[in-house]
């Protein structure tokens, strides 16, 4: 005769155990989840205010028309492939216990 | 089977036309009458009125779907508003605003009347003027002490001659102030006097003048979950 466990994060959670180890990696998660969330907001802000300073320079006739079109094009792209990944960046993981 | 494939046939085309269905929504003019404003929207939609007692909506017909933030797109929207406002006084929609009803934005639209009443009253006959000041880029060195007082100087001069104003963010290194104002038509031209004025006097300072804009960073109606809401610009 022989016995088998699961030990699994759900499972114990679901009878009530909590396991230091596992909750500290939870957590780890949950903080690793929101600082790429925040480093994100950042970099489509700081976009955001390149293609805004790219405007102004053009404006000011500090820089050409082709200049600027090309910087603003670059700039864009990066925009919609970061606005992507915002998008699809959803957890991985759904907690539906804790 | 026939009458199966007619069915959904005909709810591929229901689908269809409801998505084509969508009210793009510039702004909510004072005005008692239709009015066309011509083929002048995004994609070059007419630009049309819907009345409500004596306020109306100024909007145009479009495919329900999301406006991208392009510089096209803005150009669009602003031109817009632009013309609408060389006959009324608007209280401006932020870009992108689609509706996919006509029966929806009525239903808005008679919720927040009373609102949209006290907001035209706050933006009648006024304006919006933006100036910009940066460091010119040959300028590496300054007193910052200096600079600040100057900045402090200049923004006073141009209050004095504007109603409210609010400041912008600071989206460069070498902005120093970004300032939108809001001023009553009869007096753009002493503004704008006073913005030469200190364009000379500062001669280290590039200014960036510009308008007549619809007053978006002082009032602009957001489509929202409890309907229109009115905010301003970030």
């Amino acid at each position: 005769m022989y016995s088998m466990f699961f030990i699994d994060e759900i499972l114990l959670r679901s009878l009530g155990i909590v396991l230091g180890p596992f909750d500290l990696i939870y957590i780890l998660e949950i903080i690793e989840e929101y600082s790429r969330g925040l480093y994100i907001q950042e970099q489509l802000k700081e976009l955001r205010n390149k293609i805004k300073e790219n405007r102004l320079y053009y404006e000011l006739g500090e820089s050409t028309l082709k200049e600027y079109s090309t910087r603003n094009d670059n700039l864009n792209k990066k925009l919609k492939k970061f606005e992507k990944t915002r998008k699809i960046n959803f957890p991985g993981r759904i907690n539906l216990l804790g | 089977m026939v009458s199966m494939i007619r069915t959904s046939k005909n709810i591929v085309k229901q689908k269809r036309e409801r998505k084509d269905k969508g009210i793009y929504f510039y702004a909510v003019v004072p005005l008692s009458e239709e009015r066309n404003f011509g083929e002048i929207g995004m994609n070059g939609a007419e630009v049309y009125t819907i009345l409500h007692r004596n306020i109306a909506s100024v909007v145009s017909n479009t495919p329900i779907k999301e406006f991208e933030l392009t510089e096209e797109n803005v150009m669009r929207h602003q031109a817009v508003l632009r013309r609408i406002m060389e006959e009324h006084t608007a209280v401006p929609v932020e870009f992108g605003a689609v509706i996919h009803d006509v029966k929806i934005l009525k239903r808005l639209i008679r919720r927040s009347y009373n609102t949209m009443r006290e907001c035209l009253k706050l933006v009648d006959n006024r304006v919006e003027l933006g100036v910009k000041a940066l460091l010119k880029s040959d300028i590496t060195t300054f007193d910052k002490k200096n600079l600040k007082f100057s900045l402090k100087t200049i923004l006073e001069s141009l209050k004095k001659e504007a109603e409210q104003s609010i400041s912008g963010e600071l989206f460069s290194d070498r902005l120093l102030l970004n300032e939108s104002f809001l001023v009553k038509k009869d007096n753009i031209n002493a503004f704008s006097e006073e913005v030469a004025k200190i364009a000379e006097n500062y001669p280290n300072i590039r200014f960036l003048y510009s308008g007549p804009w619809a007053p978006y960073s002082f009032i602009c109606i957001k489509i929202g979950k409890e309907g229109l809401e009115l905010g301003k610009k970030k």
